[in-house]
């Protein structure tokens, strides 16, 4: 990995992405690094959903290129692809009646052909995944006895059964009490970090995204910006901007960490007077 | 006990349910060979079985009843197979061949074929069967994928509700205004048992076998099927293929069951739910239960009627709507509590 570092896990050139003639997404482009824990983040109706969708080859750009590991996505047979991207989408529905460990084999799908068996390959990298998300005393229990939090644990067990290097996640910390989702950011960034993986992941939350992530990308009114280094004055302009807010920014005083403190929002002018 | 037994129960689970379930079948089985209008003694039903002399009796089971008994079986567990395939495929709990329009649409097409074809075999009027549940598959997902956000449950629950009851009154149509037609498929329309030939049934059983061991092969990919389109495609899953294997299956199966007994509803709904609740959402143990309590369902709910009216025969159509009307408020209501 270190020898080519001009190739970035993910990369996006001029890419525009839309629905049925309406254009969400307008010339963005984009690298996401291994080793690195990335945000989406901006507005509700920003186009962060349809970018990382269209990131996951599940939606058709209609302009531009994403590159996975250097080679376009389109050179890629479906299973191949899957072998090196996994997707988790926005709160995904956990069938009723299934147990972790069953949903965490399904990770195993693009590793498997209709006629090859279950075998230990499989097993170890269930294993794995299970105990990299602390989930090892719960492996039979049913999805549905879970809490929120647990059960985002089991989905994102399943894409790290499936072994990618690059894994994308839509609000996974969304509908999760505080204390999940810190808990699942500092898995996301240890995946990254310790892992290697390419992590991108969708936050509502913007001391989160500056609290946890390695890179930010800023997305509104259909254009992206990435911002690399987080203690870098620019990207408070942007991200102020972006939400349509005046904002405050504090430092931590423990660790240094921006605290970025919304005071005034100026997306509706009807709230002036407040 | 630790949790890490529960896998282990599970498969020991199995292996008691199973075979109890099996022989429970097989006891209705027999059951339902000796009620009817004339009541058939168990010795004198295992004589007719075994091939005895031609008796009033065996003549009864082997012809009239056995046919019957053969034919509850294959439309239970084809019609249950089928429900279980097409709500793993729509990601939709509520999908089911009656639903969706499928019965409907082989029941219509069955009945074209009544009227302006000449008479043929029973087991020739599957294919209009497939046809028609075919085309009806088809326009259901055409107009249900309508609009943005494509096939949704909801769409495609109302694309079936409307399809299903716009072929229903076009049949009525023709069977009001065709008084030959009708006396021909009246019971049948309503989803009947009565006077089935086993020339008839048995090679359109031997149809819903082969379209039961064809789901049982695939039911891991049913499995990834039913977590959704968006995690099934980014598994890797090639989900054009595996819909329209499923759905080449579902037409099979329906198909093959309406061509036997008519459109018989709610089997293809409530058995699949029974099955989950019970045992979990693995396809692989799913497909396999929904098919033995299919069966029983309907073996069941054909012969209780026979067996405690004597002399009343109600269509099986009639008896799963009143079995199954509830059960679907009750799901309902259920769904909507939890959304």
């Amino acid at each position: 990995m270190r020898l080519m570092p001009e190739v970035f896990a993910l990369s996006a050139r001029g890419l525009s992405v839309g629905y049925s003639g309406r254009r969400v997404i307008e010339n963005a482009d984009l690298d996401i690094r291994a080793n690195a824990l990335t945000a989406l983040i901006g507005p509700n109706g920003s186009g962060k959903s349809t970018l990382l969708r269209a990131l996951a080859n599940l939606l058709r750009p209609s302009a531009g290129t994403i590159a996975l590991h250097g080679a376009p996505i389109g050179t890629y047979a479906r299973r191949e692809f899957a072998k090196h991207l996994s997707f988790l989408p926005q709160s995904p529905k956990a069938p009723d009646g299934m147990s972790v460990r069953d949903l965490v084999r399904q990770g195993r799908y693009p590793h498997r052909t209709v006629f090859t068996r279950w075998n230990h390959a499989d097993e170890a990298a269930c294993e794995r995944a299970l105990t990299l998300t602390g989930l090892r005393d719960l492996t039979d229990r049913m999805l549905d006895t879970l809490s929120g939090g647990q059960r985002q644990r089991v989905w994102i067990a399943m894409i790290l059964a499936q072994e990618a290097g690059v894994m994308l996640l839509d609000e996974p910390a969304t509908y999760l009490d505080i204390a999940h989702q810190l808990d699942l950011l500092s898995l996301l960034r240890s995946l990254a970090r310790n892992e290697g993986k390419a992590v991108v992941a969708i936050l509502h939350d913007l001391n989160h995204a500056l609290r946890f992530a390695d890179d930010l990308v800023v997305v509104s009114d259909g254009t992206v910006e990435l911002t690399r280094a987080r203690n870098d004055d620019a990207w408070t302009g942007s991200i102020a901007k972006a939400f349509s807010i005046d904002a405050r920014i504090v430092l931590d005083p423990t660790d240094g960490t921006r605290i970025i403190v919304p005071t005034r929002s100026f997306a509706t002018p009807l709230m002036e007077n407040e | 006990m630790t949790r890490n037994k529960r896998t282990i129960t599970a498969v020991r689970r199995d292996l008691i349910v199973a075979p109890l379930l099996v022989m429970a079948l097989m006891l209705s089985a027999v059951w339902g060979l000796t009620v009817g209008a004339s009541r058939v003694s168990l010795p004198a039903v295992f004589d007719a079985l075994a091939g005895a002399e031609a008796s009033y009796e065996s003549l009864i089971v082997t012809t009239v009843r056995l046919p019957r008994i053969v034919a509850a079986l294959a439309i239970g567990s084809a019609l249950a197979v089928a429900g279980a395939l097409m709500q793993a495929m729509t990601n939709n709990p509520l999908a089911s061949p009656g639903l969706l329009g499928i019965n409907a649409g082989a029941a219509f097409s069955v009945v074209l074929a009544v009227l302006y074809l000449e008479p043929m075999t029973g087991s020739a009027y599957a294919w209009f069967a497939f046809a028609g549940a075919g085309i009806a598959a088809f326009l259901v997902h055409g107009l249900g994928s309508v609009g943005p956000g494509g096939a949704t449950p909801l769409k495609l629950a109302l694309a079936g509700i409307i399809l299903s009851s716009f072929i229903a009154s076009l049949t009525t149509m023709i069977l009001v205004t065709d008084r030959a037609t009708l006396d021909v498929v009246r019971l049948w329309t309503v989803g009947s048992l009565t006077g089935r030939q086993i020339e008839t049934v048995l090679p359109l059983s031997l149809h819903i076998v082969a379209g039961l061991a064809a789901t049982l092969l695939i039911a891991r990919q049913v499995t990834t099927l039913g977590l959704g389109p968006d995690i099934s495609l980014s598994l890797g899953q090639n989900l054009i293929l595996w819909r329209l294997i499923c759905g080449a299956l579902v037409v099979l199966l329906a198909g093959s069951a309406v061509a036997i007994a008519g459109p018989v509803g709610f089997v293809g709904l409530v058995v699949p739910h029974a099955a989950r609740i019970m045992f979990g959402t693995d396809y692989r143990r799913v497909l396999p239960y929904s098919a033995l309590m299919g069966a029983m369902l309907v073996l069941l709910a054909d012969t209780a009627v026979r067996g405690a009216f004597s002399g009343v025969d109600l269509p099986v159509g009639v008896t799963m709507a009143l079995i199954g009307a509830p059960f679907f408020v009750y799901l309902a209501r259920r769904r909507l509590a939890i959304s």
